[in-house]
């Protein structure tokens, strides 16, 4: 399945566009993030320090991704 | 009511969003960008934000403190760079009574903060930083 992830905070210094994957079925957000880490050792651990979010909720990172979700990893927010 | 906006926030046509007869009191909160960041000068601040999720969990915020309390909100929160002293966000709260709007205003700022994916990067004398929480990491390049 084709999936588009968001980065932000520091991690958007390394893909500040949305990035597209492939993923098996049946992945999960924790998935995603060791598919990172091999792109970019720098991503690696993002969904500890992140909360994830899918197509703009927040979710737990065990939650299965299906087909066309937006994968968003959220650093501690700083807004205010 | 919830907006993430990359030009000057307008205070008082926010206000006017909550300012209905029913309401005797409005309760504005303004966060400005300060000079000192826990001790370190900051020349001016770079917002980012996941906007069309930051826009959902604000309209999220609204319908809570609308169950807590007899009120109206309205909030903006700028992106983009932002001036010393300029506003970065606004919360508008109107009641009937100011006893909830303090209250309400209070929570929907505190909320913000938690919930609301915002994030800063101060811009110093010595560099970029962008703030995650309680740390501060070093921005790749000044842009």
């Amino acid at each position: 399945m084709r999936i588009t992830v968001r980065l932000f905070g520091h991690y958007s210094d390394y893909a500040a566009e949305p990035l597209e994957m492939e993923m098996p079925d049946g992945a999960t957000i924790g998935d995603v993030a060791v598919t990172l880490a091999g792109r970019d050792q720098r991503l690696a651990g993002i969904d500890k320090s992140c909360r994830a979010a899918v197509n703009e909720e927040y979710c737990r990172s065990d939650e299965p991704v299906h087909e066309a979700d937006e994968v968003a990893f959220i650093p501690p927010m700083s807004g205010g | 009511m919830c907006r993430i906006v990359r030009e000057a926030i307008d205070v008082r046509a926010l206000e006017a969003r909550v300012s209905r007869v029913a309401n005797g009191g409005i309760v504005t909160f303004v966060g400005q960008v300060r000079e000192l960041s826990r001790g370190r000068e900051v020349d001016y601040l770079e917002y980012d934000a996941y906007v069309p999720m930051a826009e959902k969990q604000m309209r999220q915020i609204v319908v809570a403190a609308r169950e807590r309390w007899p009120v109206d909100v309205a909030m903006e929160h700028r992106i983009g760079r932002i001036e010393l002293g300029e506003a970065s966000v606004v919360v508008c709260v109107g009641s009937p009574h100011r006893g909830d709007a303090f209250e309400a205003c209070r929570w929907c700022i505190d909320t913000l903060k938690e919930t609301v994916p915002i994030w800063k990067k101060e811009v110093c004398p010595d560099g970029a930083f962008w703030i995650e929480g309680e740390d501060a990491v070093e921005a790749k390049e000044l842009e």
